[in-house]
């Protein structure tokens, strides 16, 4: 199994998983969501094997709670260890975000105020757990409802430090970007200008919700044409970046979900033409 | 609060009360920056925990779910939201107890009284999630064990395959289980009077609910008991053999 990530892939959910074993179709390469892929006997180890066999995977976690300051979960670390090795994953990624504290959870990611001590403290984690794992982390920006008052910099600069004090990479996420700078009225290009787009290593696309006064990243639908806007015009500067399609909630047809797959491409595509005729000039 | 450094815990602490709807809502507030809908951002955190967490207990409860339909599990969803707190790592362990809470509320809910069964039903939902997920087995090692003297073997005790789980209970479950997979119809539920005794195990990738009679489930005890095998009386001293043979008994321990 090769581990080159390239082009538009797309996350792996259960309602494609006969589609995708029984006519193997066509796409360069999964998400696997790390957190449904623990079992350690039945159906899903059988499938997994099968899954790792045709494409080249990455896994994507969403329950370390890395920014937690509860103790870090060595237990489920090992599992993510191994499932590394089982899935000879390019990567693991996990979000910028908490989701317990004092033992008590909730599903759900949560924002950090982006402030020097919780810099400091998310740095220390991304440390320990990439010293466990023995690799990078990439680390997601996360689609946000509320921002703490005393935040002391911007998330930009606050992604853009944990990349670099912690010496992990980026998975940006263009529609949480696209959602926050809506919700808490930044410029999103001002964003984009801001972070380290040398450390960014894959990017995520998916759709939201307009909840009337705020955007609630939903993950349920089309991603709208400002969100593709956006994604252009980072492709544009940093030339092809594999891109992911995210759809969890309404799954729609793979072929559906294929579509959106082509539109990425294409962008990509498009750019690495451009930069084509750029290197010939 | 603001202009205030804000302490980290004071955030997470807020969030997650916020988020499990166990908060001081104004306190969360006074940590927020001021913007339009701030009680509507809030309170989507909560719809999130309460939504992922009942649309997972309707997925590990798929019997339960189908006999008392979408509305009341909900209800019942909430009940147990509002007096079980999430507090594992991960959400998939959330729901272990939804039989033994619904098994208290049985007696108070009217709606509940005409399906006493509901917690028994819920019961096995969630071991058969269990099974399905568990590490698969490894073979009873009969070459290794064979090697051993005739004193070591009787002294051995064995071990069930991880898949494997017991229920006892009053009501047919499996019945109600064929009845669930529209295998067979059911005509009434009745509650017998002595306690009937199923297992749950993996069959090729697929949990399945099997009946099993006293004997066996005395033989069973005496697994769970770590009784050494010379210790088995002589009316299932014939069961080893037979659990070891179908891969319920997975392995041996030489005491």
């Amino acid at each position: 199994m090769s581990t080159l990530i390239q082009g538009a892939g797309v996350g792996l959910r259960t309602p494609h998983l006969s589609h995708l074993l029984n006519e193997r179709p066509d796409v360069p390469w999964l998400e696997l969501l790390a957190d449904n892929w623990f079992a350690e006997g039945g159906t899903d180890l059988e499938l997994l094997e099968v899954i790792t066999e045709l494409y080249p995977v990455t896994l994507h976690g969403v329950n370390l709670s890395l920014g937690t300051l509860d103790p870090l979960d060595f237990d489920y670390l090992e599992k993510i260890k191994k499932l590394t090795q089982r899935t000879h994953t390019a990567w693991y990624s996990e979000h910028c975000s908490f989701s317990s504290f004092e033992g008590k959870r909730t599903p759900d990611l949560l924002p950090l105020p982006y402030t020097h001590e919780a810099l400091r403290h998310i740095c220390d984690r991304i440390d320990q757990v990439q010293t466990f794992l023995g690799e990078k982390l990439l680390i997601e920006n996360i689609s946000c409802y509320v921002e703490c008052a005393d935040n002391q910099m911007s998330e930009a600069t606050f992604i853009g430090e944990v990349a670099r004090q912690a010496g992990c990479e980026i998975l940006l996420d263009i529609n949480n970007l696209y959602v926050n700078s809506v919700n808490h009225r930044f410029d999103p290009i001002d964003y984009l200008n801001e972070l380290p787009l040398s450390s960014v290593k894959q990017l995520h696309l998916s759709g939201h919700n307009d909840k009337g006064l705020f955007l609630l990243d939903s993950h349920g639908s089309e991603i709208i044409p400002a969100v593709w806007e956006l994604y252009e015009y980072l492709i544009s500067k940093t030339g092809d970046i594999p891109t992911l399609i995210e759809w969890d909630h309404d799954i729609p047809s793979w072929e559906t979900l294929m579509m959106e797959c082509r539109t990425a491409q294409h962008i990509l595509n498009r750019a690495n033409t451009t930069a084509g005729i750029k290197d010939i000039a | 609060m603001k202009g205030s450094t804000p302490h980290l815990a004071n955030w997470q602490n807020n969030m997650i009360a916020s988020a499990q709807a166990k908060g001081h809502k104004p306190i969360l507030e006074d940590l927020c920056q001021a913007s339009s809908g701030l009680d509507e951002r809030i309170s989507a955190y909560k719809n999130n925990y309460q939504q992922t967490l009942i649309n997972w207990l309707s997925y590990a409860h798929p019997m339960v779910y189908k006999l008392v339909g979408e509305k009341y599990f909900i209800q019942l969803a909430n009940d147990y939201l509002n007096s079980h707190v999430l507090n594992d790592q991960n959400f998939k362990h959330y729901g272990a107890l939804f039989s033994n809470h619904l098994s208290r509320i049985l007696v108070n809910r009217n709606a509940l009284k005409e399906i006493p069964f509901i917690s028994d039903l819920a019961k096995a939902d969630w071991l058969l999630h269990q099974s399905y997920y568990a590490k698969n087995r490894a073979p009873f090692n009969i070459q290794a064990f064979s090697k051993l003297s005739p004193e070591q073997q009787s002294s051995a005790t064995l071990s069930l395959a991880k898949d494997f789980f017991l229920i006892d209970s009053h009501w047919p479950l499996l019945d109600l289980w064929e009845f669930h997979r529209e295998v067979k119809p059911i005509e009434q539920v009745t509650k017998s009077e002595e306690k009937l005794h199923f297992v749950i195990v993996r069959q090729v990738f697929r949990p399945i609910l099997v009946k099993i009679d006293s004997l066996e489930r005395s033989f069973l005890q005496a697994v769970i008991d770590r009784i050494r095998l010379r210790s088995l009386s002589e009316d299932i001293a014939h069961l080893p053999a037979k659990w070891i043979e179908i891969g319920w008994i997975s392995d041996y321990m030489v005491r």
